[in-house]
């Protein structure tokens, strides 16, 4: 891997991020945590207090920002089928799955 | 071969590559799917009577196969020597941070495909090809978990009880199945 260039912003980001923890220290998140609660945000509604330091991060971490619609666009293309005709099973296979079902009316319930 | 009134045994077979279709989409293997399907239709063929028509028999079939894979991820839970491996204990999401808990490592780098509107990320079709390729690549319980919460869309607390684990733990396991698909999306276009 390349060595991650900090974004153009990253010296103004590590001062807020001082000043934040200097000021705020159970507000700022760090990037890490962030994430982590973008993950549970998407299992569990957050808190009001959550949803403050969410915000709060977002406005100042464009990487973490890019990073949260990412992950949602993740989510949100596994929560929605996809389009198009289902690949065909292989004809030995669906025979076999004949064979069963006659076999199990022939059987009886 | 008994008389099933109105349905045959070809309709019910018809919908075989839709049931298995929906299968491969929550299971790793091709295999499993297709066994669950025969399950189904075998399920199906002994229990048609009470097929009440008021839904269509997609959607009846659907609904029984739904329930024979969460059987199967309940059956994973109990017999967990039979998953092929644990999970790896190297907390792979860590890579990206430095130690104080900001970004180490781009997790943006070419993704401007997500940054497309939803609408034109669900109509992307490599995107999505992409995505269940990455799916395959997760490991059995992060894959398990995934699946569940995302595709099933099952409620957390009853994601627990079908997996037996903690919701801290289950937090962890998304959080890491996510990233983990994010990573595999960069590395998939060519951002290792």
């Amino acid at each position: 891997m390349t060595p991650f260039r900090p974004p153009e912003t990253r010296w103004r980001y590590r001062v807020l991020e001082r000043l934040l923890l200097l000021l705020m220290p159970g507000i700022w998140l760090s990037c890490q945590a962030f994430t982590r609660l973008v993950s549970e945000a998407l299992d569990r509604p957050a808190t009001r207090r959550e949803h403050g330091r969410l915000r709060l991060h977002r406005a100042i971490c464009r990487l973490c920002r890019d990073n949260e619609r990412h992950l949602q666009r993740i989510s949100l293309l596994a929560r929605q089928p996809g389009p198009g005709e289902p690949p065909p099973i292989a004809p030995a296979r669906l025979e076999r799955m004949r064979q069963a079902m006659d076999d199990a009316t022939r059987n009886g319930k | 071969m008994a008389e099933i009134p109105g349905i045959s045994l070809a309709d019910l077979l018809s919908h075989a590559p839709a049931l298995a279709h929906y299968a491969r989409a929550r299971l790793h293997e091709q295999a499993t799917a297709e066994d669950l399907v025969q399950e189904t239709l075998v399920t199906a063929v002994t229990q048609l009577q009470t097929f009440q028509g008021q839904s269509a028999l997609r959607t009846w079939l659907i609904g029984i196969l739904r329930h024979k894979i969460l059987d199967h991820f309940r059956w994973q839970k109990r017999h967990p020597g039979d998953v092929p491996q644990r999970e790896p204990s190297d907390d792979s999401g860590d890579r990206w941070f430095l130690p104080e808990g900001s970004w180490r490592l781009d997790p943006t780098a070419g993704l401007h495909a997500l940054d497309a509107d939803p609408q034109q990320v669900l109509e992307n079709t490599q995107l999505r090809t992409d995505l269940a390729r990455c799916m395959d690549k997760l490991s059995p319980a992060l894959h398990r978990a995934f699946v569940l919460r995302e595709v099933e869309q099952c409620d957390p607390d009853e994601i627990c009880a079908i997996t037996g684990i903690s919701r801290e733990s289950l937090a962890v396991t998304l959080y890491r199945a996510r990233t983990g698909l994010r990573a595999c999306l960069q590395a998939a276009w060519g951002t290792p």
